[in-house]
């Protein structure tokens, strides 16, 4: 994944999306926007970092998970395993990105009253979406829209069905989904072309979402 | 200030990494897994669980060499919004230190970063 910082203007509507797609409960967030002031008055402008799961080449939490819970598919997307994972938080104390959340305690939108996701039975849901208080939850890259997608026979990032939520919603076009490996692909391009870089290098994590600052 | 805060964490991580090299940490290790030091059983993040025994009681680090009460502004770590109670977050620099590949930590969690 690509992030364009440059066109970035912080509507969060990838943050919604995602909330959405992947049901993410109320307090906790795959996928959030980090803003900060740069510069003195007059010469002052606001950043926006959309921040999610990095799917690290060298992902920390795989490592610190004393439960092995956490894995990397062959597409590089790494997934928490709910039914091994014992909610340790090792995983939350190595990310050096900050994006891996607990859920503490079930946490409905409404106080007094289900919406209609919250209500399916876990048999209609994914298995990364049938989360349970006590363990750790991330961003999955939807890898349940990449995986149909992979199915399908079609080309994962090429339309809005085939990509992560966040991607086509952005109405500045600021993220960009593909194959990394393909020196043809879009990203790809974009990584080598405008000189994107990855966040907390020094950590070795050798994080797959690149940004362009 | 900034400036000021990465002082800190600098000396912090000079103050940690001075203590991983005074202890045999490759020794503690084994002697923690055979249960010659015991952490208890209980694997888990709370003060009276393994992680925190490990970190506190067996290396004898402070909780404030870990724990900060503010990031610079502009370091980009999600939760830093988080309100977790206690005693605040961890800059994952400072776990860095120890846990990096060529670091003392027996635990190798990060790599080093490509030239």
């Amino acid at each position: 994944m690509v992030i364009d910082m440059k066109r970035c203007f912080g509507c969060r509507a990838c943050v919604a999306a995602c909330k959405t797609e992947n049901m993410v409960q109320s307090g906790n967030y795959w996928n959030f926007v980090l803003e900060y002031e740069q510069g003195k008055y007059p010469n002052v402008r606001r950043i926006f970092t959309p921040m999610n799961c990095m799917h690290c080449e060298n992902p920390p939490c795989m490592k610190a998970c004393p439960e092995k819970a956490i894995s990397k598919n062959e597409y590089g997307v790494v997934l928490i395993n709910y039914d091994r994972c014992k909610g340790r938080k090792y995983c939350i104390a190595a990310c050096p990105y900050g994006v891996i959340h607990f859920i503490d305690k079930e946490k409905t939108f409404y106080e007094k009253e289900k919406i209609p996701c919250e209500n399916l039975p876990a048999e209609a849901l994914h298995a990364l979406h049938r989360k349970k208080p006590g363990i750790a939850e991330k961003c999955t890259l939807c890898w349940h829209r990449v995986e149909k997608a992979l199915k399908e026979g079609k080309r994962p990032g090429g339309d809005y069905d085939t990509s992560p939520a966040c991607i086509k919603v952005c109405p500045g076009n600021a993220r960009y989904f593909g194959d990394i490996d393909d020196p043809h692909s879009e990203v790809s391009k974009l990584i080598a072309e405008k000189r994107a870089i990855q966040l907390n290098r020094e950590h070795g994590t050798r994080p797959q979402v690149y940004y362009i600052i | 200030m900034r400036t000021r805060a990465i002082a800190i964490v600098f000396a912090m991580g000079f103050v940690i990494v001075s203590f991983a090299f005074a202890l045999d940490i490759p020794k503690t290790a084994k002697s923690i897994k055979s249960g010659k030091i015991k952490v208890g059983k209980s694997t888990g993040m709370e003060v009276d669980q393994r992680f925190h025994k490990i970190h506190n009681e067996v290396l004898g680090i402070d909780c404030v060499s870990c724990h900060i009460s503010n990031f610079a502004p502009d370091y980009l770590y999600q939760r830093k919004y988080k309100d977790v109670g206690g005693m605040g977050h961890v800059d994952r620099g400072i776990c860095l230190g120890c846990h990096k590949e060529n670091g003392p930590a027996v635990t190798k969690l990060y790599g080093t970063a490509e030239k």
